[in-house]
C-alpha cells in the first residue's frame, strides 16, 4: 500500500483555498494508476491548495520555488508517493522562467528529501498543464529524475512522461475526463465564460455592409473548454483513433486558431488555414482516408462557411467532409445540436442568440453610434446605449437588501438577472479596469465583497472568468465595522468566533484587497469596508462597484473609486 | 488603450431617444437622473438643448412646442490636456511618452491640423483625456494659429507646449528639462531715432498651476527608468538618435525663465541676453510667447516644458533633438499624472 501525499498549487490566484473528497480521490486515481498499487492518503480532506500570485512570480520566482519545496518536503515526511499539482487556469500569468523554477523547486524537493540513506523511494507525479518542450531548461533539470523514474509528468491531455514505461492501468481518456470533471463541465463553462461582447457591429454580405449586430462572441476565455469540447468531437466523430486534418478560416478565427493549433499538436493531428490545403493537392490522399474537419468559432447565415466547404470538396473532389462550429446563431438544441446550411449539416456546441438588423432600421446607425470592434471594447465603462439596453432585457426591481440606515431603493436595474446574461463580459470589463487602476492582472487581487445576492453573482462571474479570489463578508460585520468606536475589540470578537471570511483574509497571499459591492448608494458601506480592511492591515487599492449611484462622492475619497456606470441617484445620496 | 468613457454628448443623445420610447414610469425618473448627471459637462447649449427635449417627454401641446430648439453646435470634444508640439522630432517623441503608436491615424483633422486623442490615468485613478498636435512649423505667429484651432475644437483644461530648446551653458546641460514659471518676449520693443527701447513682455503660468509646478519633481517618479524605456522606442525611429550616451544621460528638470523671440539663436548670446533681460534665463526657444497669449486669450491654463537639445551657439546640430523632446515629453506626461489637479 503506497502511502499518497498531495500538494496543489494554484498559480495567478490571490489566496489559498481548499479542496475537497472529489479532488482528492482524483489524485489517489491518478496515484494508482502510474504506481499499479493500491494506495492511502496521508492528509484528510479538506485540502490546503496554495496560491501563487502572478505578482510573486515575476517578482520572486525563486522564492516561489521555495514555497513548493518546503512543502513538498513536508508532506515526503510520511508519504512514498507525491501527487502535485500545477494548476494554471487561462488567466495566469505564468510563462517561461516561471516552470523552470516551479520544477528546480520539484528537483529541490526531490533532493532534499530523497537521500541515499533512506531505504524507501520517493515518486513525484507532476500534473501540468502541458509537457516541457524536449529542449527546454525544465526538461533538462528533470532528466535525470526522469530516467530514474522518480518524476512522472503527465499533462492535461493525459500525455505522459517518461513514455518509455508502460503503465497498463493509467487511461489517458479517463484522466482527461475525469480532470474536467472536477474543474467543471466545459460547454457548461463555455456557455458562462463566453463574453458576449455588446456593441455595434458591422456585418457584411459579398462585402457590402448591409447589416448590424449588437453582440460579439468572444471565446477567448474558453480555449481550455472548446479544446476539450473538439477533442471530444473527434473521440466520438472518428473511430479508431483516426485523426482528422482541421481546417480554419483565419480571418474569421480570432481567437479559434490558437486552440486548434495546440489541440492538433497535442492529439496529432494536422491543423491548416484553408487556403494552405487549397495549394496543398497531396493532401487529398489523407482526405480520402479520413475526412477533413472544418472548424468555424461562430456560424451565423452560414455563407462564409458553405464557401470554404464548397472549395475544399471541389479542389479535392470530395462528396462531403465533416464541419464544426463552436457556436450557431440559430440549431435545433440549446447545446450539442446541429442544422442544415445548403444541403450539409452542421454541428454545433452551443446556440447563441444574435438580433440582425438592415442598417436602415438599426437603431445604433439612428443615433450615429460609433462602429465597435470586434474583441476590444473602446470605452473602459459601459455605454449608455450598452446599460440601458440590459436593463431593458433584464428590467427594474425593488432593492433586495437595504441597509437599516436609509429608505429602500423602489427601483433599481435588476442586476442579477443582468449578470444572468452578461455575466462574462462584465466580468472581463471589470477585470480590465481593475487592471487599469491597480497595474495588475486581476487574479493577483483578492476581491472583498459584502455577502448579498447581487454581489454574490457578480463575484461568481469574476472568479470564473479572471480566477480572482473571492471573499464574502457577513452583512452584520460591515454593520458592526460601520459603527466601530473600539476596532480592537471587535478583532477581538472575530479572532474568537472566527467567521469564516475572517479565517480566508488572514491567509490571503497578497496584502492588497479590492472592495466590490454590486452598486453604491451612500458610500456608507464603503466607508465601512474600508475600516474593516484597515484593522486587518490591508491595503484598499480600490473601490469598485457595478453602477455607482453617488459618483459625486467619489471625488472625496482617498482611494481610486471605478464603476462600470454611473449617474447621481437624486433618491439616494 | 480604450477610453474610460463615451462622450457626455453620445450618452445625452442615447438617454433622450431612450426617454422618449420608454413607458415605465420608474425608469423614466432613472434615465432623467443619468441624463441630468452625463449632462452637467457639456458646454450651456448643448445642457439646454437636451434638458429641453427630455422635459418634452414629459409634457404635450404648447408647452412641448415651445421646447421645440434647435441643435447647437457642440463642442463634443473636450480634452483635459492638451500638448502642442512644433516640430516633427517632438511630435514623434511625445506620442513614444503618451503610448500614442507612431503609425496610428490621427481622430481629428481640422484644416491640416492632426489630433491625436489619448487617455491617461492619474494618481487618483480618474481618467484624463489627452489630445497631441503639431503645429507642423516653428515661430511664434503659427503657434498662436494653430492654438486658436485647437481651441476650437477642442474645450481644453490645460495646455502644455512641449519640445526642444536652446539652453544656457553652465546653468542647463543637454538633455536637461527645464519648465517655464515666466515666458518672456524679449524681442518688443520701441523703435526711436536714438535707438530701440525695449519692451519686453513677460507671460506666467496661472497660480494654480505654477504652485502644481512647485511641487513636482518628475526624479520622485522614476524619470529616468520611463527615459531608458522609451529612448527604447526613440532608437527603433532611425532618424531620431537617443541619447548619445545613457551613461551621462542623467537629465535635470528645473524651473526658470524662457526667452521667446521669432529669432533662431545660434550667435552664443545666450548669456548676453540673460544679463540684459532677466538673471534667470535658462533657455531660449520661438513658440512660447505666442502659445503663452493665445492661452491667456482663451483662459486655458498653460505650461512650457522644454527639453535643452543645443547651446544656442555655432556649433549647434539636431543630435540632441530627439532625447531632449522625450525628457521634455516625459517629464510632461509625469506632471499630468502625478502632478496636475484636475478641476472640479
Amino acid at each position: 500500500m503506497k502511502r499518497v501525499g498531495i500538494v496543489s498549487c494554484k498559480f495567478g490566484s490571490g489566496a489559498a483555498s481548499t479542496l475537497g473528497e472529489s479532488h482528492l480521490e482524483f489524485y489517489l486515481s491518478v496515484a494508482k494508476a502510474i504506481t499499479n498499487e493500491p494506495v492511502t492518503p496521508v492528509q484528510a480532506p479538506p485540502l490546503a491548495r496554495m496560491a501563487i500570485t502572478n505578482e510573486r512570480l515575476n517578482a520572486r520566482p525563486g522564492a516561489v520555488g521555495d514555497a513548493i519545496a518546503k512543502r513538498c518536503s513536508e508532506v515526503a515526511k510520511c508519504a512514498e508517493v507525491i501527487v502535485v499539482d500545477l494548476d494554471v487556469p487561462e488567466m495566469a500569468n505564468i510563462r517561461g522562467s516561471a516552470h523552470i523554477n516551479a520544477y528546480a523547486a520539484i528537483n529541490l524537493a526531490l533532493q532534499t528529501t530523497h537521500k541515499p540513506e533512506q531505504s524507501r523511494a520517493l515518486m513525484l507525479i507532476l500534473l501540468v498543464p502541458e509537457l516541457p518542450d524536449s529542449n527546454s531548461s525544465s526538461m533538462r533539470l528533470l532528466n535525470p529524475d526522469l530516467a530514474k523514474g522518480n518524476i512522472v509528468l503527465i499533462s492535461d491531455a493525459g500525455k505522459i512522461l517518461p513514455e518509455e514505461i508502460s503503465r497498463p492501468s493509467f487511461n489517458k481518456e479517463q484522466y482527461r475526463l475525469k480532470l474536467s470533471e472536477i474543474r467543471g463541465k466545459p460547454i457548461e463553462l463555455l456557455r458562462h465564460k463566453l463574453v458576449r461582447q455588446r456593441g455595434h457591429f458591422k456585418r457584411f454580405v459579398n462585402g457590402v455592409h448591409t447589416e448590424c449586430v449588437p453582440l460579439y462572441f468572444d471565446g477567448r476565455l474558453c480555449s481550455v473548454e472548446v479544446r476539450k469540447l473538439v477533442h471530444d468531437y473527434v473521440l466520438q466523430n472518428y473511430p479508431g483513433g483516426a485523426r482528422p486534418h482541421f481546417i480554419y478560416r483565419p480571418d474569421y478565427s480570432n481567437w479559434l486558431e490558437g486552440l486548434l493549433h495546440i489541440l492538433a499538436g497535442e492529439i496529432g493531428a494536422e491543423c491548416h488555414r484553408v487556403w494552405e490545403v487549397l495549394e496543398r493537392p497531396e493532401l487529398g490522399d489523407d482526405f480520402d482516408v479520413c475526412a477533413p474537419l472544418l472548424i468555424v468559432q461562430l456560424i451565423d447565415s452560414g455563407n462564409s462557411l458553405t464557401e470554404v466547404r464548397n472549395q475544399v470538396c471541389s479542389k479535392f473532389q470530395l462528396d462531403e467532409i465533416k464541419c464544426l462550429a463552436v457556436l450557431s446563431t440559430t440549431g435545433n438544441e440549446p447545446c450539442f445540436g446541429s442544422r442544415l446550411v445548403a444541403g450539409a449539416e452542421i454541428a454545433y456546441f452551443l446556440k447563441v442568440p444574435q438580433i440582425r438588423q438592415l442598417v436602415a432600421d438599426c437603431p445604433m446607425c439612428r443615433l450615429d453610434l460609433p462602429y465597435s470592434k470586434e474583441g476590444h471594447d473602446d470605452n473602459l465603462m459601459l455605454t449608455s446605449y450598452e446599460f440601458w439596453t440590459m436593463v431593458d432585457i433584464a428590467g427594474l426591481k425593488k432593492e433586495d437588501d437595504p441597509p437599516p440606515y436609509r429608505m429602500k431603493l423602489e427601483a433599481v436595474p435588476d442586476f442579477p438577472r443582468i449578470l444572468d446574461s452578461n455575466g462574462a463580459w462584465i466580468a472581463s470589463k471589470i477585470g480590465d479596469l481593475l487592471k487599469n487602476v491597480t497595474g495588475q492582472l486581476p487574479n493577483d487581487i483578492v476581491v472583498v465583497c459584502p455577502d448579498q445576492k447581487g454581489s454574490q453573482v457578480l463575484t461568481e462571474y469574476l472568479h470564473l472568468v479572471s480566477g480572482v479570489t473571492v471573499i464574502r463578508i457577513r452583512d452584520e460585520d460591515i454593520r458592526s465595522a460601520k459603527d466601530l468606536n473600539t476596532p480592537d475589540s471587535l478583532i477581538d470578537e472575530w479572532e474568537r468566533t472566527q467567521p469564516e471570511w475572517y479565517m480566508q483574509i488572514r491567509a490571503a497571499a497578497t496584502q492588497k484587497v479590492v472592495v466590490l459591492d454590486e452598486f453604491c448608494v451612500s458610500a456608507v458601506k464603503r466607508d465601512a469596508l474600508h475600516t474593516v480592511m484597515g484593522q486587518l492591515k490591508k491595503t484598499v487599492v480600490c473601490y469598485f462597484a457595478l453602477a455607482d449611484f453617488c459618483p459625486q462622492l467619489a471625488e472625496k475619497s482617498s482611494i481610486p473609486v471605478m464603476s462600470l456606470y454611473e449617474w447621481r441617484m437624486y433618491g439616494g445620496a | 488603450m480604450p477610453r474610460k468613457q463615451e462622450h457626455s454628448a453620445t450618452s445625452c443623445k442615447v438617454l433622450v431617444e431612450r426617454l422618449k420610447d420608454c413607458k415605465s414610469s420608474d425608469q423614466r425618473v432613472l434615465l432623467l437622473e443619468d441624463l441630468l448627471w452625463k449632462s452637467r459637462n457639456l458646454p450651456p447649449g448643448a445642457r439646454w438643448f437636451y434638458t429641453a427635449r427630455a422635459l418634452k417627454c414629459f409634457v404635450d401641446g404648447p408647452v412641448a412646442a415651445r421646447l421645440d430648439m434647435e441643435e447647437p453646435e457642440m463642442m463634443t470634444h473636450k480634452a483635459d490636456v492638451a500638448i502642442l508640439t512644433a516640430i516633427p522630432p517632438e511630435l514623434i517623441a511625445t506620442k513614444i511618452a503618451f503610448n500614442i503608436p507612431l503609425e496610428i491615424q490621427e481622430d481629428e483633422y481640422v484644416n491640416g491640423l492632426r489630433f491625436w486623442e489619448t487617455p491617461l490615468t492619474d494618481s487618483t485613478g480618474g481618467q484624463l483625456d489627452i489630445v497631441l498636435t503639431m503645429i507642423g512649423e516653428s515661430g511664434n505667429v503659427s503657434c498662436a494659429a494653430a492654438c486658436d484651432r485647437l481651441f476650437n475644437t477642442y474645450d481644453v483644461g490645460l495646455c502644455i507646449l512641449v519640445g526642444v530648446a536652446a539652453g544656457l551653458k553652465g546653468k542647463v546641460k543637454l538633455g536637461d528639462v527645464v519648465a517655464a514659471d515666466i515666458v518672456l518676449d524679449y524681442e518688443n520693443a520701441r523703435l526711436e531715432s536714438d535707438g530701440a527701447k525695449k519692451r519686453p513682455r513677460q507671460f506666467s503660468p496661472g497660480v494654480q498651476i505654477a504652485r502644481d509646478l512647485e511641487y513636482f519633481n518628475p526624479q520622485q517618479h522614476n524619470w529616468y527608468d520611463i527615459l531608458r524605456q522609451a529612448s527604447g522606442q526613440l532608437r527603433e525611429v532611425t532618424y531620431l538618435e537617443a541619447p548619445p550616451n545613457d551613461d551621462f544621460w542623467n537629465p535635470e528638470f528645473v524651473s526658470g525663465v524662457i526667452l521667446s523671440g521669432e529669432k533662431l539663436i545660434a550667435d552664443g548670446s545666450l548669456d548676453v541676453r540673460r544679463k540684459e533681460y532677466h538673471d534667470r534665463i535658462r533657455a531660449a526657444e520661438m513658440e512660447g510667447r505666442g502659445f503663452a497669449r493665445m492661452c491667456e486669450e482663451h483662459g486655458v491654463p498653460w505650461l512650457v516644458f522644454r527639453g535643452i537639445s543645443d547651446y544656442g551657439d555655432p556649433q549647434i546640430n539636431k543630435d540632441w533633438q530627439g532625447t531632449s523632446a522625450l525628457d521634455a515629453a516625459t517629464a510632461a506626461r509625469l506632471f499630468i499624472e502625478r502632478g496636475y489637479k484636475k478641476p472640479i
